[in-house]
């Protein structure tokens, strides 16, 4: 036990300090653009969280994370779309009548009722992900097969998105008129509030799964990650573990995407965008795909730098970004959480070798 | 009645019959030898009472329960439990990890999510540890062992499960003089509580822990008897000395 890295309270210190840190942010932050973006930052850091939960963790390389994020993000922006209709004056969304709809859509009737709208779009993407889930699983789909079917999945939703332009006003996507109504509340996107709701949301979300994986069920998604063979032949369900896993990913998506669409009042199929899903992955592996935290840090990082060289420079960036994966995967398999885990082995090297292995 | 029993089990490829119509039965607490020159079979038989190969034909039982068809996980549940010929275990976790993950009270996911600091895994982790040699390894990935460590962790990860039989794949593979001696002794304390089915091409450890010993070749039954009754037997000493490429050190 001689790396602090791997030593659980340690890792929990860090945990609490990172938190309190985001924290304090907006009280330090004047300008309300920033607060804002920050708060788009905290929600890119919850789509690295569940990219490292379900490939880090579950050796499961999702290329569809996307898929529960979009859902969700459009179940939210129907929400707050139908916040501002009114069922006698204006009963339909403009959208709709300038695509000749003349009646609100079944599928648009539950939306009328906030509560249930924001409900709806949480479960429907993590049912969504428990029937993938289930199908490629029980049929052993494997390695970078899954990449393939969760891939072409998110294509379909994203055409499906694009095309379906009465329902979801296609390439223009749905702008809410006014920020989310929580009762009385409105919570408004440039505010510390919506900051801090985000916040709040990583932080649970975050702990519980560290919780998570410090059971008996984290550490068999490890081992079925490790060699799901050999955890079939001690009397695992393999798939049971694999779906469970996936879908605990897609629900994490899926609070990114309300909360995203909270914070930008916005939605279009470029939450569906393939190329956004890839980088995804590629934030978790920047920070560590193995290290939630570091996963989230990976996310932070990489958009943090892509804001600050701005639109202009955005296509080198992407190349950048490229190259850096590359040497990442080549030289630094678990990202930066990994470098600091050498580092911090040198301290303590003198003592016995390190019980390593556990989820960071 | 036998814990396990095979009838008629069958496996083919096209024309080929790699287990032809074998029968065996071992009985609780016996420590039986499965022996044969390469290609015998013996692995696929392994695969095929464990699920991991499809059976073409025949009837495997557990304890009376036809088991032929059940998926792997089930069959492992009902009290199978094997070790691979090339080594499996869990190559990124810690030794104890390896050794609690085959802690299997409860295999249900969601159960398992609260699971935490299982006292009686810990307990059972640490004597399995013990019994295995690798008590002071516990904190070390399994990647950094030696390949006769690593054979004994899958061993360990085996008796953990505690299951009604164990099934090793050639238990021995890769190990020195000394770590193959100790194994024997191993398994020569888990006779009579344990039921076990060993494949082995080491003679001087079929003779060490054997109680009978079941040849078979070409995917057919041979012989059957005491270690010096298949000794003396005239069709497994031309199959062996005909086949060649054996690894049966006399
Ligand atoms: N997929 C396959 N298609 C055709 N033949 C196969 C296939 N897999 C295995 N075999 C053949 O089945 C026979 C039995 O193989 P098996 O691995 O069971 O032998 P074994 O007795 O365990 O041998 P060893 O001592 O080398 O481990 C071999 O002749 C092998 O070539
Ligand atoms: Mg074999």
């Amino acid at each position: 036990m001689s790396n602090p890295y791997h030593n659980p309270k340690a890792q929990w210190a860090a945990y609490l300090v990172f938190f309190v840190v985001l924290a304090c942010v907006p009280l330090m932050v004047e300008n309300t653009f920033t607060v804002n973006l920050l708060a788009r930052f905290l929600v890119l850091g919850m789509l690295a969280l569940s990219v490292s939960l379900v490939w880090g963790y579950g050796g499961i390389l999702s290329l569809g994370q996307g898929i529960a994020f979009g859902l969700a993000a459009y179940g939210m922006g129907m929400t707050m779309q139908m916040q501002a209709q009114d069922p006698e004056s204006m009963p339909i969304p403009s959208f709709m009548l300038t695509n000749e709809l003349t009646e609100l859509p079944a599928l648009w009737e539950p939306f009328w009722h906030a509560p249930t709208g924001i409900a709806l779009a949480l479960i429907v993407p993590t049912l969504f992900f428990a029937a993938l889930g289930t199908i490629m699983f029980q049929a052993r789909v494997a390695g970078v097969f899954v990449a393939i079917v969760t891939l072409a999945m998110l294509s379909a939703w994203y055409s499906m998105a694009f095309d379906m332009q009465p329902y979801t006003a296609g390439f223009n996507g749905i702008s809410p008129p006014n920020p989310l109504q929580l009762g009385e509340y409105s919570i408004d996107p440039y505010s510390a509030t919506a900051y801090w709701i985000a916040l709040a949301c990583l932080t649970v979300l975050t702990l519980g799964l560290k919780a998570l994986l410090h059971s008996k069920f984290g550490l068999i998604i490890q081992a079925v990650r490790e060699d799901p063979e050999r955890a079939r032949f001690l009397g695992y369900s393999v798939a049971a573990y694999q779906v469970s896993v996936f879908t605990l990913s897609g629900f994490v998506a899926a609070v990114a995407g309300v909360l995203w669409v909270m914070i930008v009042q916005y939605v279009s199929p470029t939450a569906l965008e393939v190329s956004f899903s890839v980088t995804m992955v590629i934030w978790a592996a920047v920070g560590g795909r193995m290290s939630l935290i570091g996963a989230i840090i990976g996310a932070f990082l990489v958009n943090g730098m892509q804001s600050f060289l701005g639109d202009e420079l955005l296509y080198g960036f992407l190349l950048v970004l490229g190259g850096l994966f590359i040497v990442i995967v080549r030289f630094l398999p678990n990202g930066l959480a990994g470098l600091l885990e050498s580092v911090l082995g040198r301290f303590g090297k003198r003592a016995a070798p390190s019980d390593a292995g556990g989820p960071v | 009645m036998a814990l396990l029993e095979l009838k008629g089990v069958t496996k083919a490829y096209d024309q080929l019959k790699v287990v032809d119509n074998f029968d065996l039965k071992v009985h609780r607490g016996e420590l039986r030898c499965l022996l044969g020159p390469n290609g015998a079979g013996k692995t696929t038989t392994i695969d095929l009472i464990t699920g991991r190969q499809k059976i073409s034909g025949g009837v495997i039982s557990l304890e009376g329960n036809v088991i032929t068809h059940w998926p792997e996980h089930m069959r492992v549940r009902a009290g199978l439990s094997r070790k691979f010929q090339v080594p499996a275990v869990f190559k990124g976790l810690t030794v104890r990890q390896n050794l609690e993950a085959a802690f299997t009270r409860h295999t249900n996911p969601v159960r398992n999510m609260f699971v935490f600091r299982d006292r009686e895994a810990r307990e059972r982790v640490e004597e399995v540890a013990l019994r295995v040699n690798l008590a002071s390894r516990l904190g070390v990935r399994a990647d950094f062992l030696s390949h006769g460590e690593t054979q004994w962790l899958e061993i360990g990860m085996v008796l953990t499960q505690n299951p009604r039989i164990l099934l090793m794949d050639e238990p021995t593979a890769g190990m020195t003089v000394q770590e193959t001696h100790r194994t024997g002794e191993i398994f020569n304390t888990l006779k009579g509580t344990h039921t076990l089915l060993v494949v082995e091409h080491d003679m001087g450890f079929v003779r060490q822990i054997a109680d009978r010993v079941t040849v078979m070749h070409m995917g057919r039954f041979l012989a059957e008897g005491t270690i010096e009754e298949i000794e003396r037997n005239e069709d497994v000493k031309r199959v062996y000395l005909g086949g060649g490429k054996h690894h049966a050190h006399a």
